[in-house]
Parts: C-alpha cells; structure tokens; sequence
C-alpha cells in the first residue's frame, strides 16, 4: 500500500551526509524499539510516542454526518461553537444549510479517546512509523443529518463492542 | 528543500481517532517504547490485519474501524476527512498463537518450544505475542505439555482447544444477554428494532451468535469443529425464508445470509416499508451499511414553519 | 415591533403580532398578506398581514399607504409608525422566516421548495388571525405560482373566507399594502441590525440590500466565504448564488444523500446509490453483529 518515498519527499536534519534512504542507519532516530525480526522487511510497525500522551491536551470533537473534503484548520469555535442550540429533542446546529441533530457520546468505561498524528513518514520501508498523541477525548458529539440521534443509532450500537469484546477475549478460568 | 508531499493514493488523513484503553496512560507514565501497532496474522482471514500492543507490550488489541461513508470530524480547531472511529480492544492472544500451534501440528506434528512455533516470516512481529502475559499461562489450554528440563514443549491439542473455546462461547452468551443484543436468528434485526428480544429466542440462538463471534478468530475447520462440539443444529434447512442467492457457504457465518430478512420484517418501527417491496432483491445484494437510513428517505415532510 | 424576540435566536422563525383591535372581533374584516426579503441571498424572509374592518378601508387608505417598493426606507418607517398608532381599528402580524431555516427547509432530505414554504406560512397567518380572534370574511394577497391554483389551494382551507389572489396585489389593495409595509420595515430592521450566532468577530455590514445581482452583496459575499463553513446562517445556503460560489470556493461536502442540487433538476438516483460500497469479493463476510455495526478490521494506517 504504502509506496517508497526517498528523501527528497522530506528532511532529514539529524543526519550530517546527504539524506537519503539507501541504508538502513539513515534516518534512524533514537530509542527505537525495533519490533520482530530486525531487519526484516515490511515489519510494518507503528510506534506510538509514549511522551507525547502525557502532553496532550482534551479538545472537542465532533462527528459530522457528511465528508467534508478538506484536513486542517477550520474555524470551529467561530462557526460551529457558538451555534450549537440545546432544543428539545437534543442539541441543534446547522451545516453548510443542513440540519444537524446530536447528542454527546461517552467514551466506553475503561476506555479513552486519543487522536494519533504521523508527522513524518520514515525515509524507508524497513523504518518503523512514528505516531504522536495529538490530543485526547473522553466525549464527542455524533451528529446526525436532520434525524435525531438515538440508542439505534450504528455508531451507538457499535460501542457496545469493548464489552462483546471483553467477554470473548477474558482468560478462561 | 521539497514540501513534503501528500501520502499517494488517497485523501487518507495522517491521523486516526482511536478508542483505546484506559491502560494507554500507563505507558506513558512508564515511558513504555512497547506501545506499537503492528500488522499481525488474522487468523480468520489468514490476512494481515492492525493489532496495538499496550501494557508495556504484555497486552494485545485487535483495531476495529467504525466507518460510514459520509462522516468526517472537527477535532479542536480543525477538520478531518477520515470519519472513521477506530476502536482497539484486548484481545486473548492465544486466538493468534493458536494459527501457529496448529499450523506446527499439521506441518511438524511434534511437541516443540513455543518460540519455535510462533514464527511468521510475512509477519515477523508475532514474536511480540509472546510477551503478552496471557499466553504462557494460557497455553495449556489449548495444546499438550512437556517439560524437559527446565525448557518446556508444546503440541497442540484440538481436544483441549474445544473445552476452552466452549467456555469462552459460555461467557460470551452470559454478556450477550445482559448486553440486550439482537440475537434472533436474523428474523428480525437490530437494525430497524431497538433490542425488543422476542420471546421466541432460545439458548441456541444465543449460542449460536456467540459461536459466530469467536468464529471471527477461528480458522475454518476450527469453526466447524467447534460448532459440532456445542451441538449447534446445521442450519441447511432454514425457517421458511425466501431463497437468498447463496454466499460461498464456507466463508459465512452460519447466520449471516438471513441478514436479508431484515427488509421483510414488518414492523412498526420502520416508517415505511411498502416501497421496500420492489428494491428488496437487489438491496439484499448490496453493502447494507447505512442502511439505518432507508426510513428516513420515505420519512414525511417536516413542515418548517412554527 | 419587538423584534428582540426574534433576534434572540435567530436560526429559528417567529411570529411577532399587534394586539387585536377589539372592533375586529365584532366586525367583518379584511386582511392583506404580503412578502418582503423573498429574492435576496441574505437574512430573513418576512410575512406580513395586515387587518381591518371592512368599513374602515376607506380610512386605511387615507393613511396613503402604497406598494412598499415604490416608497423610501423613511416613507416605510413613518407609515409603519402610522399604522401602529392606529391600532384602534388596524392590527398586524409578521412571521419571521430565519435565513436559517429558509436553507436548511429548502436543502432537507424531503425537498422544501420556497413556494410551498411562502403558501404554508401564508395560510399560517391566516389561520393565526382567525385563532386570534380576528372576524376575517375578505382575504387578498400577491400571488406565489399560479394565482388560480393557489386561489383554489386556499379556498379549500379556508371555504368560509372571499379569497382573492392577484398579481401586483401590493399596489392595488391598500390592506396589502399596509401588509408589505409591515413586512418590509421587519426585514429592512432585522438585516440592518443582524445579530450574528457566529462569534466572527464584527462581520462588517456593508452587504447592500442583499440580492444577488447587487454589486455590495457580490463582494460581500467573496469577502466572508469560509473554506470549511461556507458562510454564517445569515446566508441562504439554498440559493443557487451561493452554491455556485461553495462549489468554486470552497471545500466540497458530500452528504450521501444530494439528488440535485446545482440544476433544479430532479434527477431521482436509485435507491441502490445509496448503498453502493465498494466491492470486496476477496474479504469473507464478517458476522453480522459487525455488519450490522460498520465495524471492519483495520488493515492498514
């Protein structure tokens, strides 16, 4: 899936040569754990930066019921925030000239929210990825487009899986 | 100096909302450097598929995506493309080890060290499974014991397997229950009626869903096996149902093709149903996700004013 | 006119109305209905009505009211100003129609169109007026679609009532008249004064009268266009004027359930689109409890 991007598609400012991913020192950064087998390929491993989870802060999500084509800033507490109207039947605001309807979502018990970024991809494929804890979360808001949200809802009935889950996969005995 | 370019292939986010559990904030007060997904073996599809070790690697998640097409998040002051939910849950890792024990029994058919047996060259992270803390006191459940010395060897046990996974679908049925989950042989669906469980369900069908779900980590012979160890009735005759177009019967889940019934069920949840009738067919052969909206499209016009 | 009413929620419509005259309660009445703030692109859409006895036309009519449109904002509020103190025999009522609620009816799932939310909200007061008391036996108003269709339309309400629609409405019934002055005071107000939900700081006012074709609106517009959001709820989404500019500009949003927006023309898709996922034959079916969840393995960051 992923295909081999060489240096040039980024930098690599720790290393003192000419960056690129010939070998399997460059690009390489400290404390690592390497998982599996060293060395060999496609381990396809996904470290996820300890430190960067004690740092995160809690934002506000939200779970919108269209694709919006689109990553990065958006001005959610100008248009978005401000807008939200508690009405009988549950929270109320509009999007793009729709009708959202929604509830806030606990997370499951036991459970918590975290956002993960990849800031960087590694110089190579036999590098292990790095994710960083963005932010974290212990609700969201599940918008619904024009229907209310309700216990049938998929997403609300999906959550019900940690505890499904938490049975099949308890230690016997 | 090049901008960084755009992952190819897609308008696929390089960040991912994820449930996980609580413990995630352990390894970060530890410092841990074992917080890591990894692609590991499925044993149900024999695939890769994504698994987060947390814990300090002693504990296993499988990752779930919870995904509808048209969904998207603000997260703080910015917006994501990707609406997916990611949920990572623990999993008993001996679902995982169990593909290599029996894959040794079939390929080797002697007791062997269990670092011998766990050894995937498309995979090489499953030698991480062993660092899970379930495994070494879980092993005897599913495979014959020698010690020798002080080194100890395994060989898998099919027998012991099944008295095992059976009390797991013992378990499993006692949450279903008091999880109020829809599991009706199919007649009716969670989808469209909130949990009313009919007084017609019985401890087989409850038996037989939780047969399915531990399915998912089951090889096929595994499955069919265990089935007959529950005594669960073959289902080739079913309830008179219309025919379905038949799935390839050995990747089904004994229930799954009755899915379909879900459009005939007549209740007086759905809205309407009656223009259902003609599209019934052809609906049965698509993905029905999303299909909680149907109702909605048929809904009657909302007056605005007042 | 309390418009504080409206103007603290403004995404939502609302009904503001004079006392009843007591002689409206005894004697046979005429009322106006009439529109103000239908064609523009922002704020509210207004309906108004304006009631009195039948024998008293003769003294509305010497209050000089005329068709809105050909007087001036000050000519409007002085006459405004008149035929509240009159209020011995003339009585009123608005329906305020928010911008919001304009976009979001006309872009829901079950089409919405303005002419049937003009007719809903025009039958509205009606029925408003007769609840209130008002002995109502003469109705005239503008039409909305063809007149003879919407005649029959409200006849069939409101068969105890002489209904009469008429094009130009406005200009030659002085009780529509008032109707329009009413309605048109209410918008003029309420845009002037717009109190945004947004927390956009101070949008600036310079918006012109807000129909599309005015240049003030059109820069108005480029000016204030949000890549993610669009515009405040002050904007008509559902107008083609600002989908056009949404669909240059801005971030495209897919809702799964769009027949047609851009054109007017319904093209219905199959139910089936709805549905369409991708195929993967390769995958075994998952047990339905997953199905039935949307939950799918992760296979790959």
């Amino acid at each position: 899936m992923r295909v081999a991007q060489c240096c040039q598609s980024r930098t690599c400012h720790e290393l003192p040569k000419p960056a690129c991913c010939g070998t399997e020192t460059s690009c390489t950064r400290p404390g690592i754990w390497e998982c599996g087998m060293a060395g060999s390929l496609a381990s396809s491993c996904v470290r996820v930066d300890p430190r960067s989870l004690s740092g995160a802060v809690s934002e506000p999500m939200h779970l919108l019921p269209c694709q919006i084509q689109r990553e990065g800033a958006a001005n959610v507490k100008g248009y978005f925030a401000p807008a939200v109207k508690d009405r009988e039947g549950g929270k109320e605001v509009s999007f793009r000239g729709r009708t959202l309807k929604g509830q806030e979502v606990s997370v499951p018990s036991g459970y918590m929210g975290v956002v993960l970024r990849e800031d960087q991809k590694p110089c190579s494929e036999e590098e292990d990825r790095l994710f960083t804890v963005k932010s974290t979360f212990r609700s969201f808001t599940q918008w619904n487009l024009e229907t209310p949200p309700s216990a049938d809802d998929v997403l609300i009935m999906s959550l019900i899986w940690p505890k499904i889950a938490a049975a099949i996969h308890a230690p016997v005995e | 100096m090049v901008s960084r370019r755009q992952r190819p292939g897609s308008g696929q986010s390089e960040q991912w909302v994820l449930l996980a559990p609580e413990s995630l904030s352990d390894d970060a007060k530890n410092l841990s450097d074992k917080t890591i997904f990894a692609k590991l073996r499925a044993p149900c599809t024999d695939k890769g598929s994504m698994f987060l070790f947390i814990d300090s690697g002693q504990q296993i998640c499988e990752v779930k995506a919870f995904h509808e097409e048209y969904r998207s998040w603000f997260i703080g002051q910015t917006v994501q493309q990707d609406g997916r939910l990611l949920i990572a849950t623990p999993i008993d890792p001996m679902f995982l080890v169990l593909h290599y024990l029996i894959k040794a029994d079939k390929e080797q058919g002697k007791f062997q060290p269990v670092e011998q047996i766990v050894v995937d060259e498309e995979f090489p992270s499953c030698s991480m499974l062993l660092q899970c803390t379930p495994v070494s006191k879980s092993l005897h459940h599913v495979t014959e014991e020698k010690e020798i010395g002080s080194k100890k060897f395994y060989k898998y046990s099919k027998e012991k397997t099944l008295v095992w996974l059976k009390k797991k679908v013992e378990l499993t049925v006692k949450v279903l229950k008091s999880s109020n989950i829809c599991v009706g042989g199919g007649v009716q669906s969670a989808t469209f009626i909130r949990n009313t469980q009919g007084s017609d369900v019985k401890e087989e069908d409850y038996t037989r869903y939780a047969h399915g779900l531990i399915s998912e980590y089951l090889t096929e012979d595994l499955r069919e096996d265990l089935s007959k160890y529950l005594g669960l009735p073959d289902l080739s005759s079913p309830t008179p149902e219309p025919p379905v177009k038949k799935r390839k019967v050995s990747e089904a889940p004994v229930e799954a093709e009755e899915d379909y019934t879900k459009f005939n069920s007549d209740s007086k949840n759905k809205k309407s149903n009656s223009k259902m009738t003609a599209a019934q067919k052809s609906l049965a052969k698509v993905d029905k996700s999303g299909m909680k909206n149907i109702s909605a499209f048929f809904s009657p016009k909302a007056k605005a004013t007042k | 006119m309390e418009l504080e009413e409206f103007e603290r929620d403004n995404s939502q419509n609302r009904l503001l109305s004079s006392p009843v005259p007591e002689i409206c309660r005894t004697e046979d009445c005429c009322l106006g209905i009439d529109e103000a703030g239908r064609g523009p692109v922002l704020g509210p859409m207004v309906y108004g009505i304006c009631y009195c006895p039948v024998a008293r036309k003769k003294d509305l009519q010497d209050l000089k009211v005329a068709d809105s449109k050909t007087l001036s904002e000050a000519e409007r509020e002085r006459l405004f100003e008149k035929l509240n103190s009159t209020s011995d025999y003339i009585g009123w009522a608005l329906h305020i129609l928010s911008p919001n609620i304009i976009s979001t009816s006309m872009q829901q799932r079950a089409k919405y169109n303005l002419n049937a939310l003009s007719h809903d909200t025009a039958i509205g007061l009606i029925q408003f007026a007769l609840d209130a008391g008002v002995q109502l036996k003469e109705v005239f108003l503008d039409t909305v679609g063809p007149a003879e269709k919407y005649q029959d339309k409200l006849k069939k309400i409101f068969p105890e009532l002489d209904v009469t629609v008429r094009p130009k409405a406005d200009s030659l019934f002085p009780v529509v008249s008032a109707a329009s002055i009413c309605a048109k005071v209410a918008r003029d107000r309420v845009v002037k004064e717009w109190k945004f939900v947004e927390d956009l700081g101070d949008p600036d006012a310079e918006y012109g009268s807000g129909y599309p074709n005015d240049p003030k609106t059109k820069d108005w517009l480029s000016r204030h266009l949000d890549p993610v959001f669009g515009y405040p709820q002050f904007v008509r989404f559902s107008w083609s004027t600002t989908q056009t500019i949404l669909g240059n500009k801005a971030a495209p949003v897919s809702w799964g359930d769009e027949d047609d927006d851009s054109g007017g023309k319904s093209s219905t898709p199959s139910v089936l689109s709805f549905f369409s996922a991708p195929k993967d034959a390769s995958q075994p079916q998952s047990h339905r409890f997953f199905q039935e969840r949307n939950l799918k393995p992760l296979l790959e960051f």
